[in-house]
C-alpha cells in the first residue's frame, strides 16, 4: 500500500485529453447549428410552402354503341321500380359498370330533410342504383356527397345512409379532411374536391329536381358543387360559370334524374310538403345537358332561357333540346 | 459467502378477496361508462343510451337547481339513488364511481416525489380541509337566491365540460375520429388549464381537490355522517404504524380518530393495516370517531355572509338582471333568462352533442353568472333547423325537451322556436353593397316559405354598366334566428346578415315585432 499520493489535479490547468474533449464538443454543436442553417435556409420564400401537388378529376364515361338510348324516362309509383326499368332500358348496368369496378353515386343530400320533404334525392332509386352496380359486378359502391348541413343529419335524415347500407353500399360521409386541390379548366380556378370523386372508376349522377331561386332548378349539372370543399358559396357570384365548368369537369357515366317527388318551390331547402308535388318518374340519361333540361320542363320552366344551360350545350356537354333525342317513355306500374 | 439471496420479509399474502382489487374494478367500470355515455353524447347514438346519467345522478347539481327553481327536474330524481348509496355505504361516490375522484385517485397513487415521512404527515387532516363546506354552504346560499353557481366547481360539471371543451376535441385532434368536423371552442385554454391544475395538484398533496374543494363531496360527506357501512378502527390492535395514512386519500387520519365525512372510501387503510385492525363493516360502535364536520361557527357564518354578498354583486352586474345582451343567443329551447340562469350548471353536455360546434362556453357575455353557459355563436356554425339534441341531454331542464316538431312550429297555432332575428349589413352584402349576384343566404334559409327573400333588380358597377342581381330582404316575422344565412355568408368573419338575439321566443320582453298569437 504504498501508492504514491498525486496531487489532485488543478481544474483550471487543461490536460490534453479534456481540450481535445471540449473542443470537439465546442465543434460538434458549431456543426450542427451550421448544418441546419444550411439545410432550412431560404433567401426568397418566408414559409416552406404546405402545398399539395394538384389532383385530375378523370372522365368517367364509357364508350357505348349508338343503339344504346340517350334518354329513357320511367313512369310509375315506385321509385325503385322506376329506376331499375329505366337502366334496364338503358341495355342493362352492365354496360356501363365493368367487374371490379370502383362505383361512386352522388345523389343530392345537401340538407338536413325528410325523403317527403324533397330536398334530397329519394333513397329508394340510390339504393336500387348501389344493388344494380353490385349486380353488375362492382367491387365497391360508394354514396357520397358534402352537404350544406351538419353530414351526419343530413345522410340519416335523408334515409340515404340506412338505404344504402341495407343493399350493401357504403357512405363516405365527408369531414374536414380528405379533399384535394383540382383546377377546375376555365373560370373558377383551383379548388378542393372531395376525394372519392378523383378516385372512383365510374361516376353516377343522381340528382333530384328542385326549384332554385338563382338558377330557377337545381338539378344535375348543379349537383357537382358537392363535390366541393372550402367556400364554394362564393361561386354563386358567376352562378352561370361555375354550373358550366363543374360539369365539364366531372363526365359522369350515368346521370339518373329522381322526379319521384319534385320541389316545385322554396328550393332547395324545401321544408314545407306544400312545396312538393309528385312527379313519380326516374329518367336515366347519358347526356347531362339534355336530362337538365328536361327536368327544368317539369319545374315549368323554359330550359333554353337559362344561362347555365345554354354555356353546357356550348361546351358541348349536351343539347338542350331533349327531345330531339327521342327519349324513350316507359310506363311502370 | 452472504451472495445466497436474503429472504426479504414479505408482506402477507392478500387475500383472494380484498377491497382494494374491487375498488379498483369498480374505478375502472365508472371511468370508462362515464367516458363512452358522454362520448356517444351525438347524433347518431343519443336516442339509444342515457347520456347525461351522471349529470343527472349528481345530489349537488339536484339539490342546488332545486333550491334555485323550485323544481326537481325530471332524471335529476336520479340523484337519491347517489344519496341512498351515500346512506349505506358512506362516500364511496367519490372514489369509486365520481369520474374526477378516480383520475385524482389515479394520479394520487402514482409512484410520488415526496419521502414516505412527508407522505404520510400531508395525509393527516388540516383544517383547510374544511374550505369544501365553506364552499357548499356559499353555493347553497346562492342558489337559494336563484343564482346557480354550482357548476363552477361541481365535479361531475366539472369533468363533463372539461372533456366536451378539451379532451374530446383535443382527442379529434390526435386523430381520434369522434366529430364530423374538428371542433373548437371559446375560452377551452381556461378551462383546460384548471383541469390540469387541479391534476397537477395531486402530485404536492394527495387528492387536493378530494379534500379541500368539492362541494359534493363535502355534501356527501355530510349524509355519510348517517352511513350504515363504514370503517371501524380496533383502537386495542393499533400499532402506530401508520401505514394506514401513508395510504389515506381523504385525509381521515386512520391512524387516529376516523373522521366519517373527510373518509373518501378508497379503504386503502384495510388493505394497508399491519394487523389487520381495520375493516369495513356494518353499523360499527361510533364512539371511536371525531366528530365531523367540526365547522368552526364564525367561518360558517363568514361562509353564509359571503354567499348573500355574491347575490347582489352579480345581479347588479349586467348579465341576468339587465335584460338581454344582444350577442346572448341561447340553445333552442332555453328557458328566459332568468329562469336560464336558475337552471343551467353549467356542464357543457349541450356543447359536446351539438353537431355544428355552434354552442359555445360563454366567457363575459352573460355576465359573470353566465360564465361557461351556452351561447350560440354563428361565425363558428348555425344551428340545425330540426335539431333538438342539446334538448334531449340538458339535465336540468335549462333548455326544456323539444320536437322537431316544436322547433319548426305549426302555422298558424303554434309558433317556431326562434332564437332572434337577423338583420342585414347593406354595406357588405355583395349584391347591395358590391353589384356582384349572391344569394346565398336565401338559398340556405331553411323556413318555408323563406324568411329571405329576393327582388330582381340592376345596379350599376364602378363603370356605369348595369349588373342583374337579386337584392335580399327579410322577413322578422319569419326568421327564426338559426344563423346559417350568417354562418354561410361568403363575406366571411363579420357576415354582412347577422343575427341579434331580439325576437327570441322564450324572451317576452325583447322583441320587435307584436305577435298575432
Amino acid at each position: 500500500m504504498s501508492e504514491s499520493k498525486q496531487p489532485a489535479p488543478d481544474p483550471r490547468d487543461p490536460d490534453r485529453r479534456r481540450v481535445v474533449a471540449r473542443l470537439s464538443a465546442a465543434a460538434m454543436v458549431a456543426g450542427a447549428a451550421g448544418l441546419g442553417g444550411w439545410v432550412f435556409y431560404d433567401g426568397e420564400r418566408p414559409v416552406r410552402s404546405r402545398r399539395r401537388a394538384d389532383r385530375f378529376v378523370p372522365d368517367h364515361r364509357v364508350k357505348v354503341t349508338p343503339t344504346v338510348p340517350a334518354m329513357v324516362i320511367a313512369r310509375g309509383s315506385d321509385p325503385a321500380r322506376n329506376t331499375r326499368a329505366a337502366i334496364e332500358r338503358m341495355g342493362g348496368m352492365k354496360l356501363f359498370i365493368d367487374k371490379g369496378d370502383d362505383v361512386l353515386i352522388k345523389p343530392n343530400v345537401g340538407w338536413d330533410r325528410m325523403p317527403t320533404q324533397a330536398a334530397n334525392t329519394n333513397p329508394a332509386v340510390v339504393a336500387e342504383l348501389v344493388k344494380l352496380c353490385l349486380e353488375a359486378g362492382a367491387s365497391r359502391v360508394v354514396v357520397t356527397d358534402h352537404p350544406v348541413n351538419d353530414p351526419d343529419r343530413c345522410f340519416a335524415r335523408s334515409g340515404i345512409l340506412e338505404a344504402v347500407q341495407q343493399v350493401g353500399g357504403k357512405v363516405a360521409v365527408p369531414g374536414t379532411s380528405g379533399f384535394f386541390m383540382v383546377t377546375i379548366p376555365g373560370k373558377l380556378g383551383r379548388w378542393p374536391v372531395f376525394e372519392p370523386f378523383i378516385t372512383a372508376k365510374k361516376v353516377i349522377n343522381v340528382p333530384i329536381v328542385k326549384h332554385h331561386s338563382l338558377t330557377r332548378a337545381t338539378l344535375g349539372m348543379k349537383n357537382w358543387y358537392g363535390i366541393l370543399g372550402g367556400r364554394r358559396n362564393q361561386l354563386h357570384q358567376r352562378i352561370d360559370d361555375s354550373v358550366a365548368e363543374l360539369a365539364a369537369l366531372m363526365r359522369p357515366t350515368l346521370t339518373v334524374m329522381d322526379a319521384t317527388r319534385i320541389l316545385m318551390r322554396n328550393g332547395p331547402t324545401g321544408g314545407s310538403l306544400a312545396d312538393v308535388k309528385a312527379g313519380d318518374a326516374v329518367a336515366a340519361s347519358l347526356d347531362p345537358v339534355a336530362v337538365d333540361a328536361w327536368g327544368v320542363t317539369l319545374l315549368d320552366a323554359d330550359p333554353t332561357r337559362l344561362g347555365w344551360l345554354r354555356l353546357g350545350e356550348q361546351k358541348r356537354l349536351g343539347v338542350i333540346d331533349f327531345r330531339s333525342l327521342n327519349p324513350i317513355e316507359l310506363k311502370t306500374t | 459467502m452472504s451472495d445466497a439471496p436474503k429472504p426479504k420479509p414479505r408482506r402477507q399474502k392478500p387475500e383472494a378477496f380484498n377491497w382494494r382489487s374491487v375498488r379498483r374494478l369498480y374505478q375502472v367500470f365508472f371511468f370508462l361508462l362515464f367516458v363512452l355515455l358522454l362520448g356517444l353524447a351525438s347524433f347518431r347514438y343519443l336516442k339509444s343510451f342515457p347520456v347525461s346519467l351522471y349529470l343527472e345522478a349528481d345530489p349537488l347539481l339536484a339539490l342546488t337547481s332545486l333550491l334555485a327553481s323550485k323544481v326537481l327536474f325530471a332524471g335529476m330524481a336520479l340523484s337519491l339513488i347517489v344519496v341512498g348509496i351515500t346512506l349505506v355505504f358512506g362516500r364511496v361516490f367519490c372514489s369509486w364511481i365520481c369520474p374526477l375522484g378516480i383520475l385524482n385517485h389515479v394520479t394520487s397513487a402514482l409512484p410520488s416525489v415526496l419521502k414516505r415521512r412527508a407522505r404520510m404527515l400531508g395525509n393527516e387532516w388540516r383544517p383547510i380541509y374544511r374550505t369544501k363546506y365553506y364552499i357548499l354552504i356559499g353555493i347553497l346560499v346562492l342558489a337559494a337566491f336563484g343564482v346557480l353557481q354550482v357548476g363552477l366547481l361541481d365535479p361531475i360539471a366539472l369533468t363533463v365540460r372539461t372533456f366536451a371543451v378539451t379532451i374530446f376535441p383535443g382527442l379529434q385532434l390526435a386523430g381520434v375520429p369522434l366529430y364530423a368536423v374538428q371542433p373548437a371552442y371559446l375560452g377551452g385554454w381556461l378551462i383546460a388549464l384548471i383541469f390540469i391544475l387541479i391534476i397537477a395538484s395531486n402530485r404536492f398533496i394527495m387528492r387536493l381537490w378530494c379534500r379541500m374543494l368539492c362541494p359534493l363531496g363535502a355534501l356527501l360527506g355530510l349524509i355519510a355522517k348517517f352511513s350504515l357501512f363504514r370503517i371501524q378502527k380496533d383502537h386495542s390492535k393499533c400499532i402506530a404504524c401508520h401505514k394506514c395514512t401513508e395510504a389515506c386519500h381523504g385525509a381521515c387520519d386512520p391512524h387516529d380518530k376516523i373522521r366519517v365525512s373527510d373518509c373518501v372510501m378508497c379503504l386503502n387503510c384495510v388493505y394497508s393495516c399491519s394487523v389487520s385492525g381495520i375493516k369495513y363493516g356494518f353499523l360499527p360502535p361510533v364512539d371511536n370517531e371525531a366528530p365531523a364536520p367540526d365547522l368552526a361557527r364564525r367561518k360558517t357564518l363568514a361562509a353564509v355572509a359571503g354567499g348573500l354578498a355574491l347575490v347582489p354583486a352579480l345581479r347588479t352586474s349586467t348579465g341576468v338582471a339587465k335584460g338581454a345582451n344582444h350577442d346572448v343567443i341561447r340553445p333552442p329551447g332555453a328557458l328566459a333568462e332568468e329562469d336560464f340562469a336558475a337552471k343551467c350548471v353549467k356542464c357543457g353536455a349541450c356543447i359536446k352533442v351539438c353537431p355544428t360546434g355552434v354552442i359555445q362556453p360563454a366567457g363575459l357575455e352573460a355576465g359573470f353568472e353566465g360564465l361557461w353557459t351556452p351561447i350560440l355563436r354563428y361565425d363558428i356554425g348555425s344551428c340545425t333547423h330540426t335539431c333538438t339534441l342539446c334538448s334531449q341531454v340538458c339535465p336540468t331542464g335549462a333548455i326544456r325537451p323539444l320536437t322537431p316538431q316544436d322547433r319548426v312550429g305549426k302555422p298558424p297555432d303554434q309558433e317556431p322556436v326562434k332564437l332572434g332575428t337577423a338583420f342585414f349589413d347593406r354595406g357588405r352584402c355583395l349584391p347591395w353593397a358590391m353589384a356582384t349576384p349572391c344569394i346565398v343566404c336565401e338559398e340556405v334559409c331553411p323556413t318555408s316559405p323563406k324568411a329571405i327573400w329576393v327582388e330582381p333588380a340592376e345596379v350599376k358597377k364602378s363603370d356605369g354598366t348595369k349588373v342583374a342581381v337579386k337584392l335580399p330582404h327579410l322577413d322578422a316575422s319569419r326568421c327564426i334566428g338559426c344563423g346559417i344565412c350568417q354562418n354561410r355568408c361568403p363575406v366571411g368573419a363579420k357576415a354582412a346578415i347577422r343575427v341579434s338575439s331580439v325576437g327570441e321566443s322564450r324572451s317576452p320582453d325583447n322583441q320587435i315585432l307584436i305577435k298575432s298569437y
